[in-house]
């Protein structure tokens, strides 16, 4: 096992595509299993664009997931691993309601809310160590949000290109 | 290994693009009408010379079935002029309806007309009268002909308005039944 037990990292990908800002702490245990947390929150004028004009109904704003991931392959310094992971994500939702005004006349609006959700999931990944310090990874995952599916997103997504150091 | 990891660069790539709330458009509002287009002067035959008068009305306060009180369009959309099209097809010696093209020949009374492959015909708004149009058509050659309001919807024999909402709003869809108008959406007439 490395030397380092603790590993932050930052995931590229979602800053380039999504314009989510986030953050990954990460705690090995043992040669084979580690826990962490990934944190982020979404700010993409692309989305928020597309969710005023009409052609989404929510708009994802942040995440919280934890994870317990096992190494498959065994290697410390280049391995595969499988995450098993949690999901506490909330944003904006809009629907389409009819009103009536107070001339008796019904009309039709767009009114926003807030939504929050808990979902799980699942992913594979690899990662690569360099000087035993800095690590790439790439990790591909997808769950499902359980509790207030009318409002957040059917499906969670968890594909990432992150870069980290373990200390 | 090297398997695996192709497998699921493939699959990063897949979802990354994935996205169950990308189907669909949230702004939009659909309902059902009736005879909010008519012809003035219907009839199976015309002469050459006559004109047939196209008209369109959509009030502001309309009845929405199975819903309470009417439905302000208006206050709904915010738009200040709907929508609907049209073309003018002529019976060819082979027995195929063919586009006629009616620049020259279309006269705009209310509202406006953009003429092209088809006319979009453009209901202007109005506080006291609604969104209006009407147009006239003029027939200057013999034949078999018809107007062809119908769309490329599951209501396809009936005309199709939308509202030009600005900025945001709610876009509001109505599908009107005509009477003058066959099971596919056409009026046939003959001119002489």
């Amino acid at each position: 096992m490395l030397e380092g037990r603790n590993e932050v990292r930052v995931d590229l990908l979602s800053i380039a595509l999504k314009t989510q800002f986030n953050i990954t702490y990460e705690r090995f245990l043992s040669p084979d299993w580690s826990v962490g947390v990934y944190g982020g929150y979404a700010d993409s004028q692309k989305l928020s664009d597309d969710f005023d004009s009409g052609y989404r109904n929510n708009l994802p704003k942040y995440e919280v997931n934890p994870f317990v991931r096992y190494n498959l392959s065994k290697g410390q310094r280049s391995f595969y691993f499988a995450e098993v992971f949690l999901s506490a994500n909330g944003g904006e939702f809009k629907e389409t309601v009819r009103r009536i005004d107070n001339g008796g006349n019904g009309y039709y609006i767009n009114e926003k809310s807030n939504y929050s959700d808990f979902g799980a999931g699942a992913g594979l990944g690899y990662k690569l160590y360099l000087k035993e310090k800095f690590a790439i990874e790439l990790n591909v995952g997808f769950g499902a949000n359980l509790l207030n599916t009318e409002k957040s997103p059917d499906m969670l997504s968890r594909v990432g290109l992150s870069a980290g150091y373990r200390f | 290994m090297k398997k695996l990891f192709y497998t699921f660069s493939a699959l990063a790539i897949f979802l990354t693009a994935c996205d169950s709330d990308d189907d669909g458009f949230y702004n939009t509002v659909y309902i059902q009408a009736q005879d909010m287009m008519s012809i003035g002067n219907p009839s199976a035959s015309y002469s050459v010379g006559d004109a047939i008068e196209i008209n369109a009305t959509i009030d502001r306060f309309i009845d929405e079935p199975g819903q309470t009180g009417q439905l302000d369009i208006r206050e709904t959309t915010g738009a200040d002029q709907f929508q609907f099209s049209y073309v003018l097809e002529k019976r060819n010696a082979d027995g195929e309806w063919e586009v006629v093209d009616v620049t020259g020949h279309h006269t705009e009374v209310i509202g406006q007309a953009n003429i092209g492959f088809f006319v979009q015909g453009l209901l202007d708004y109005s506080e006291t009268a609604g969104y209006r149009y009407s147009a006239n058509v003029e027939l200057w050659q013999t034949g078999q002909f018809r107007l062809n309001f119908s769309n490329n919807t599951e209501h396809y024999n009936k005309v199709f308005f939308n509202s030009l909402s600005p900025g945001n709003n709610i876009v509001l869809n109505i599908f009107s039944s005509s009477e003058i108008l066959n099971s596919s959406g056409v009026f046939e007439f003959t001119v002489n």
